[in-house]
Parts: structure tokens; sequence; C-alpha cells
């Protein structure tokens, strides 16, 4: 085996060219991989991190609906649960108006829910930044609250992991109550539940824990740690990328790693082929490449870790500073490291292995079999001339002499195409998706500030709805609305819809994609009517029409006038058959359970802040059954996606480029070198050193661009799809030029260092 | 005097879809121990087919190949044809085929490296066998040094190093000066003198050819003659004389063929 090994040896040490281009690319693909991982683990840790920050030493909350007080039954009640380890409570309010007051038994879980950190007592406060501004304190401040003064003992900064922009408060739960004027000064409105095992690693079991809190009374809410699904899926994508991404490195540095052997085994075939003759087995054969293979990954490998090991730390920074996938400094993980080596070792060699069992067995008589046995035809001479007049006589002929060389590199062509195709495509795909995300989100405001949408688990009145409505009036703005509803309509006779929606037609609800009435402000607001498209189609009805509808909810038959139809969109979910002004309902349902919703949804059109402060009052008020977005905060992440992903891919793919070209390189060179006698045949019939040269370089650049050109239809072919089938807006399909042109402008300057090569030539 | 290797009634057949060509008829012969069997005709007449199904790396059609006086029913067939080249036969090519990564010494030991022989056996070996054809200073320069004599006696301690029982040669002379071609010629016959070494030759060449104990005429795949030398070299001339005869009697046999 030894002496096997030192025939692929030698082999290896002299063809210096193709084996550091295999060593170069499997180093890089290592070092890649390795970086990847280390960056995903890096984001993977950032994200726990910052997620244990968030979610702090408790694994459940327990409210009650409309954020009732527990009884004495109640806290028993979880007291007495397995799994329960230990119980916090806790009481906030509004009372105090545009101020969250918190009362905290002061503990840890308190602690890590509100992010404070002195300990609070009779005559101390914590208060937030919104609160100090409101309030122009500061720490050390004292503060008069009803007739109580107390101490600001701790300010939270923003991003301290407090999600609570509005204005807040913490004292402790007797000061609270007191001060509120309360006789129990214990009572809490919430609880803070510690398990025996955090809430991720017995997931069942606190399911099951929080399932029997949740049966006990239908009035609880319970709101597990666990279902952060938001973190969940947030780490699931970033691991789903980051695996993308290295098998995408594996196949572009497995297909170049490939196209070099493949190149070995040709180079030695003749060699090979000798061997057998003399008697060596197919066997030794395969294992003299398998041993140069092994050599190969081992050494690359090898040098790929050691080369993160030393410079993935400032690497990694150096990116973060530019895509921010993380916080704080990179921690190299060490384990992971050695396994990423393990593994690209293996799987290069396995991608040889199976290129080399695939094969051509050789056979002795290969050697020898140049000429056949004459029955083989050619097919027909001269079948290309025409290609003189569009690309010169030396272009033709440089491409004859390069055709050869392309059918045998087809792989490393592949590679650029691949990389060439990937590397405009995915900025292209990047952009269009975020145009198509953009356009949602768009589509999901329509056209606001932002949305709001309250899904309760217990109804709302239509009089609380109404109240709602004017708190959030100055968040609403001029061109805000909100729907409140999905009632049934439950008409006598001639149903023209089956669901309405109800909301103050003060103000039209201004979807995109409607047909609105012009001078519809002279139509009273009661009489005013909303259609879904499909709905007014089907009944022949159009803008300006007087509609009579006879339900029992309107209590008889009312007329009313359609002012405005929704047009149908792909993009929007929202179904509204009909929506009608509130006040069309007769006075005994107005107070009827039957027309308390549970479904409200806002448009915001009025100022950021403003917006921000209420949809936070709102979640306080409806924790997790109430969630809002606003449209720039939702442009702006989309952005923050696109531009981390987009530099990290071109990240790696320059590394690939970097490979790919030093292999196209040293397979151009020996191309040309393969054709030294063509070319003094062509010397000996007349044609001139400079046509020769011209001829060199026509055959070097025809292949150099062959692949480029092939990923660019590709890469078209792919966003073209894409576009088709993903993407639902107009946007148009941008191709980036720029990045084919860089990559042209990269392998000719590679074509650019065989010049000494090509001056040889013609000599 | 055993024979060391016999051909019986060996055909083979080239096929392009419809098309087929016979390359070989029915060629039948022996070679002798210790002897040296030249097999001569013009291009095309079949002499690599022959040499390649003789040395294991093709596989006749129909006939009967008998090595050390043994049926060998799979004699061009893997994997029992790479046994029967490892053991039997040494080649030498026209064209030297030799390494031209490796030195000379690598080159020559090259069929030892492939079995497991022991590394001081293969040095002893290789030096001899060094010494046999000239070129002991010459071990450790790499081929691509050495001048197209010395390249094909490089070729020829190779095929020795194993002790073939049959060394075949394929024109070994063909790209060499005559000068050159009459030293290698030597080293053939100081190996059937002083090793009784049995070989056969295939050359186009009646100058070459009269070194042979015994010279084949092969003509489109059949053989039409046979020149014994009776002692010492033979007469090129006489040699001349029956290679022409045994091309005519192959263009008769032609022609009768398509009346």
């Amino acid at each position: 085996m030894f002496r096997i090994g030192r025939i692929g040896w030698t082999f290896l040490r002299k063809s210096k060219m193709l084996t550091f281009s295999a060593f170069f690319s499997i180093f890089i693909a290592c070092f890649l991989s390795i970086s990847m991982f280390q960056l995903a683990s890096n984001v993977r840790l950032s994200l726990e991190t910052s997620f244990e920050a968030k979610k702090g030493v408790y694994d459940l909350q327990v409210t009650k609906a409309e954020n009732a007080c527990f009884t004495k039954e109640d806290i028993s009640f979880i007291e007495q649960e397995k799994g329960v380890k230990q119980i916090s409570t806790g009481y906030w309010s509004v009372e105090l108006l545009d101020t969250y007051m918190v009362g905290v038994v002061d503990d840890a879980m308190n602690k890590s829910l509100y992010k404070y950190t002195k300990d609070l007592d009779a005559h101390s406060i914590i208060i937030n930044e919104a609160f100090g501004r409101q309030e122009k304190k500061k720490l050390g401040d004292s503060i008069l609250l009803g007739d109580r003064r107390y101490q600001i003992i701790e300010v939270l900064k923003p991003g301290a992991m407090s999600d609570y922009k509005m204005p807040m408060a913490i004292l402790s739960l007797q000061e609270l109550h007191e001060l509120l004027g309360h006789e129990d000064v214990t009572q809490a409105n919430y609880m803070l539940l510690q398990c025996f095992d955090s809430a991720f690693q017995v997931y069942g079991n606190q399911l099951t824990l929080a399932a029997r809190i949740q049966q006990h009374s239908p009035e609880y809410q319970v709101m597990s740690q666990y279902m952060a699904e938001d973190y969940r899926k947030m780490l699931t994508n970033v691991q789903t990328i980051f695996k993308v991404f290295f098998l995408i490195v594996m196949l572009i540095s497995g297909l170049f790693v490939v196209s070099i052997f493949t190149e070995y085994m040709r180079k030695y075939k003749k060699d090979m082929a000798i061997m057998r003759t003399v008697g060596g087995k197919q066997k030794q054969v395969l294992q003299i490449f398998c041993g140069m293979s092994l050599i190969i990954s081992a050494v690359g490998c090898l040098s790929g870790a050691l080369f993160s090991a030393l410079v993935s730390k400032a690497a990694l920074e150096a990116l973060n500073q530019k895509v921010q996938l993380f916080d704080g400094s990179v921690r190299l993980d060490w384990k992971a490291l050695w396994q990423i080596t393990l593994t690209v070792f293996v799987l290069f060699h396995l991608f040889v292995y199976v290129v080399f069992r695939l094969g051509q067995k050789v056979l002795p008589i290969q050697v020898f079999r140049e000429n056949k046995n004459g029955l083989t035809k050619g097919k027909g001479a001269n079948r290309f001339l025409w290609l003189r007049n569009l690309v010169t006589t030396e272009g033709y002929l440089g491409i004859k002499l390069m055709m050869p060389k392309l059918r045998q590199n087809v792989l490393m062509l592949l590679v650029v195409a691949l990389i060439t195709a990937l590397s405009y495509t995915g900025q292209a795909s990047l952009r269009l998706l975020m145009a198509n995300d953009n356009w949602y989100n768009y589509n999901r405001v329509e056209g606001k500030q932002g949305v709001g949408e309250l899904s309760a688990s217990q109804s709302i009145s239509l009089s609380y709805a109404r109240k709602l409505k004017e708190r959030l009036q100055p968040a609403l703005g001029k061109h805000g609305f909100f729907v409140y509803g999905n009632f049934p309509f439950q008409a006598e006779e001639d149903k023209t819809f089956s669901y309405f929606e109800l909301t103050d037609m003060e103000h039209l609800p201004e979807f995109l994609c409607t047909d609105v009435l012009e001078g519809y402000e002279a139509v009273p607001k009661a009489e005013r009517l909303v259609l879904e498209e499909s709905v007014a189609a089907e009944h022949g009805y159009t803008l300006g029409e007087r509609i009579s509808l006879t339900a029992e909810c309107l209590g008889g038959t009312k007329e009313f006038v359609l002012v405005e139809i929704i047009k149908a969109d792909n993009l929007n979910d929202l179904r509204y058959e009909a929506i009608l002004d509130w006040d069309n309902l007769c006075e005994e349902k107005l107070s009827s359970e039957e027309f308390w919703g549970s479904d409200i949804t806002f448009w915001f059109d009025g100022e950021q802040q403003v917006i921000q402060e209420k949809c936070q009052q709102l979640q306080v008020e409806f924790q997790q059954d109430y969630n809002w977005s606003l449209y720039d905060e939702m442009l702006h992440e989309s952005d923050q996606i696109v531009y981390r992903w987009s530099t990290t891919w071109t990240f790696i793919l320059a590394m690939l480029l970097l490979v790919a070209g030093t292999g196209l390189l040293n397979s151009a060179k020996g191309m040309i070198q393969a054709k030294r006698e063509e070319y003094k045949i062509l010397r000996m019939l007349g044609v001139t050193r400079r046509r020769v040269r011209r001829i060199c370089w026509m055959q070097i650049i025809s292949y150099m661009l062959s692949g480029v050109i092939l990923g660019t239809i590709v890469g078209a072919v792919l966003v073209f799809e894409l576009w088709n089938s993903v993407v639902h807006t107009n946007a148009q399909i941008e191709i980036y030029w720029e990045y084919i042109v860089g990559i042209v402008i990269y392998l000719m300057v590679l074509a650019f260092c065989l010049t000494p090569t090509v001056r040889k030539f013609g000599k | 005097m055993k024979n060391m290797i016999v051909m019986k009634n060996i055909h083979k057949f080239y096929k392009n879809g419809k098309e087929s060509l016979e390359a070989l008829k029915g060629i039948s012969f022996a070679l002798k121990q210790g002897e040296i069997l030249a097999i001569m005709g013009s291009s095309g007449s079949g002499k690599s087919t022959l040499l390649h199904i003789m040395g294991a790396m093709d596989q006749a059609d129909e006939g009967e190949i008998y090595l050390n006086g043994e049926l060998k029913e799979n004699y061009g067939v893997e994997p029992e044809a790479t046994t029967i080249r490892a053991e039997n036969i040494g080649f030498i090519f026209q064209d030297f085929n030799l390494i031209q990564d490796f030195t000379v010494e690598e080159n020559v030991s090259l069929p030892l490296v492939l079995t497991k022989e022991k590394s001081k056996e293969i040095r002893k070996r290789t030096k001899v066998i060094l010494e046999m054809v000239g070129l002991s200073d010459k071990g450790r320069n790499p081929v691509t040094d050495l001048s197209g004599g010395q390249r094909q006696r490089v070729a020829i301690a190779r095929a020795l190093i194993n002790n073939p029982k049959i060394l075949l040669a394929d024109e070994p002379t063909g790209n060499l000066d005559c000068n050159t071609a009459y030293e290698i010629m030597q080293i053939f016959l100081d190996l059937k003198e002083k090793e009784g070494q049995s070989t056969i030759l295939v050359t186009h060449d009646p100058t070459i050819a009269s070194y042979a104990d015994r010279i084949l005429f092969l003509q489109d795949g059949l053989i039409y003659g046979e020149y014994e030398n009776k002692g010492g070299k033979g007469s090129v001339d006489e040699i001349l004389e029956k290679f022409r005869e045994s091309q005519k009697s192959a263009q008769t046999e032609k022609g009768q063929e398509h009346v």
C-alpha cells in the first residue's frame, strides 16, 4: 500500500498546477464551511442569549380575561399543581392615565420580566425612560404620586429587553394597591410560574401543565415561553439558510474537485494502462487515485481548519460589522470546527471515490488503440465554416481547437456557470422576493402607516369597541379606520350577503383597490354601504345605487346607498362581503351579545410615535391576542434581511469564484499547451505568428467565457421562473449586470496571466 | 523443445453496427522455448491485433491459446488476463510507453512494485536488470532526459524484471535509427543466448526480422508463409522475397474471392 501511495504521491508532485488547484479548492471549501457554521453557531447563540434574556427565569405567565384579579381559590389551585416550582404575582394597571403601573412581588421572576435589578421597598419606584421624559424625572429624583413620595432607584434603559415604550413605573405590590386605593393589597392580575424543568426541556409536561390550568377555567389565559414561535422559526430559518449555503459550497467545490480528478485520470490514463500491461490490477489503479485524493483532501482540510482557527474570529467580526447577524463578539466552537473538517474531508473523498469507481475501467488495450479499426466514421467535415464570417477565421479556429477541451472540462464550466447563475440570480431573487414581500406588506396595511389586528379569545361588546375606537382615534389619523365584527346577516329573504362588518362610516374605510362614489359625503352616514366586488356583481349593483336590505339585526328594512366597492385582490386576506355603519343595528341588537365581536382590525394613518404608544397600551390590555405591524418597520426589516443575506451570499460566491478561477486558468493553460503541435502546423502552413497568437487568445477567451454565457442564460431562466411562480407583484425583473460584468472582468484578468504562455507560441 | 505459447485457429472480428471486419482469419502457430520468432507483415495485416491477443490485452473471438502447454480458456478475459500478464508476459512497445513522471529505476521496477515483492529484492533486481541493458549509471535520471535508444532499453528492462516466460515486442526499433536498432536487437540476441528468453517480435522491417530464428509472414489476417533461419543472421534478400511471395499469395486469394 505504501508503494502504491508513493506512486500517487509522485503523480501529485509532478502535476503541480492540478494539485494546487485541487488543494486550494478543498482548502477554501473547508474554510468556508467552517466559517459558515461558526457564523451560524454565533447567530444561534446570539438568538438564544437574547431570547433567554427576554424570557427571564419564569416559564409560564397566567392572566385572566378582562384582566380580572385572581381569587384565593385560583391561587390555591395553581399552587397545588404538580410541576409548579414557584409562583410570583403582580398587578398592572393603566388607571393612572397614560402610564403603565405595575405592582410586583419583588423577586427574581418579576425582575426578569421587567428587567430591573434594584430591590424595591416601600418608598422606591423604578421607571423607564418614557416615563422620565414625560414627568421630567431622572435617576435619584423623587416623584409625588397621589399623596406619596417615591425615590427613583432605577431607570430602565431602552433596549434593556423591555418591550414597553409607553411610560412605565414599577412599585411594590402593596404600594401600588395603596396608591390606587384598593382594599386588598395582595390581589394580583397576573402570575408567573417557574416549573421544575425549563419550559423547553420539559415541553411535554409544561403543555400538560398549561393545558390543565387552561382547562380549570375558560377565563384563564396561559402563555408559555416555549410557545415563542417567532424565536423558534427565526432559529430554524437561520439554520436552514446556512445549511443551504453549506450545500451550495460543497456542490460547487465538489464539482470542481471532481473535475480536477477527472483531469488527473485523463492525464494519467495512459500511465495507468501501462501499469495494467505490466501486471497491475484495476484495484491497484483505483488505490493510486484514491491515495492521491486522500492526500489532497487531508492536507486541504487540515490547512482549511487551521486557517479557520487562526482567522475565523477576525473575519467573522469584520463580516458581522457589515451584516449585523449577531450581537456580541465571535465565539469559536472548536468541536464544530473539527466536526465540519472531518465531514468535508469525508465528503470530498467520497465524491472523488465515486467518480473513480464510475469512471472508465483502465484496460491496457486503451493505451494502444489510437487508430480504430477503420469502421468509425466522423461527422461531416467543415460544418461550421460560416462561423468565420461572424467571429473571423482566428475565432473559428480558436473555437474549433477549444471544442475537445470543452467537452472534457464540462464540469469545470458547469462550476463557472453555476457561480455566475447564482451570483446575479441570488441578488435578483432576493430583490424580487423583497419587492414581493414589500408589496404584500403594502397590501396588508392597505397603504397606511400600519395595521393592528385584535382577535380576542373573549368577545368584545359593541360599546367597548366604540370606546376603543375613541381611544385610538389620535393614532388612527385622518385616513385610518377600523372594522369590527364578522356577524351573520340574518336576512329574512333575498340574502344579499352572508356576513357583514361594522364600522363608523364617518370616514369610509379606505382600502386599496376600491371604487368610491364621488360625493359620498352627501349620503347620510348610516345609509352608507360598502360591498365586495363579487357581491355587487352577483346582484348587479353599481355605485350610487339605492339598495334595500331587510334583516332582524336592522330591525326591519332599511335603505342604503352603495358608496364603495372593494375589489378582490390576491394578496389581501381580508374578505369583507359588506360593511355597514354600526348605528344601523336596532336597539335590541345594540346591547345583545350576538353582536359582541372578537375580530377587530385597525388601520393607522397617524403619527408613528402615537401609533406605537397606543399599540403598546393595547398590547398590555390584550396580551397575545393583539398584534400590530408598522409599514416602515416592515420595510426596514425586509431591507435589513435582504442586505444581510445578500452580503453574506456575495462573500461566499466571491470565495468560490476565486477557487474556480484558479482551476479554469489551469485548465485553459493545459488546453493551449496541448495544442502546441497544431500551432506548429499552422506556422508551417504560412500563418503568421501574430495570427497564431490571436487564435490562441480566441481559444482562451471563448473557453473562459463559455461558462459565464451558460450561467447567464440559466440564471435568467431561473429568475424568470421565480418571478412567474412566486412573485405576485408587478415588480420588474432586474438582471444585476454588474455581477456578470465583474465575473467577466475577473476571468479576463486571469486569462491575461496566460500572456507569457501565448507569447511562446508561434515562435 | 517445448512450446511456450500455441495459438490455434485464432479469429478476431471488429464490429461497428452492421459492418464487420475480420482482422484475424484463423491464425495458428507456436513459439518454442528460447526462440526469437518474428511476425512480419505490411500495415493493416493484423500484426498488432495478434500481438495484443498474445499479450492478454485483447480477447480472441474464436480459437484456442495454450500457455506452457496448458489451454487457457479465459486468456484475454479479466481478471485472469491481468495474472497472465503479470506472471508470463513482458511487453515492449514501439513508442516505449514509459511513465514520464518516473525515473529510470522507477519505470523499470514498476512491475515488481505492483506485486508483494520485498523492497530489498526489488532494488537488487532493478540493479541487475539495468546493468544487463547498460543503463546502470542512469538509474536516477528522469526518462525524459534519455535518448530514444536509452528509453527503449528502459522499456526492455521493465519488460524483463519479472522474468517473463515470453517477451512480446511490437516494432521495438520502429522509432530508432539503424545503429540504435542494431544495439537493441543485440540485446534480444543476448537475452536469447544467455537467458534462453523466448521472444516474439512484430516488425515490417526485413532487416530486423533477419535477427529472428523464424519468421511468419502475415497478410490480411492469415499466415502466408514461413522462413526459417538456418544459422546466424538470416538473409534479408531471401526474407524480402518470401515476403513478396506472401503478398502475392494473399492478393491472388483475394482476387479469387472476388471472382
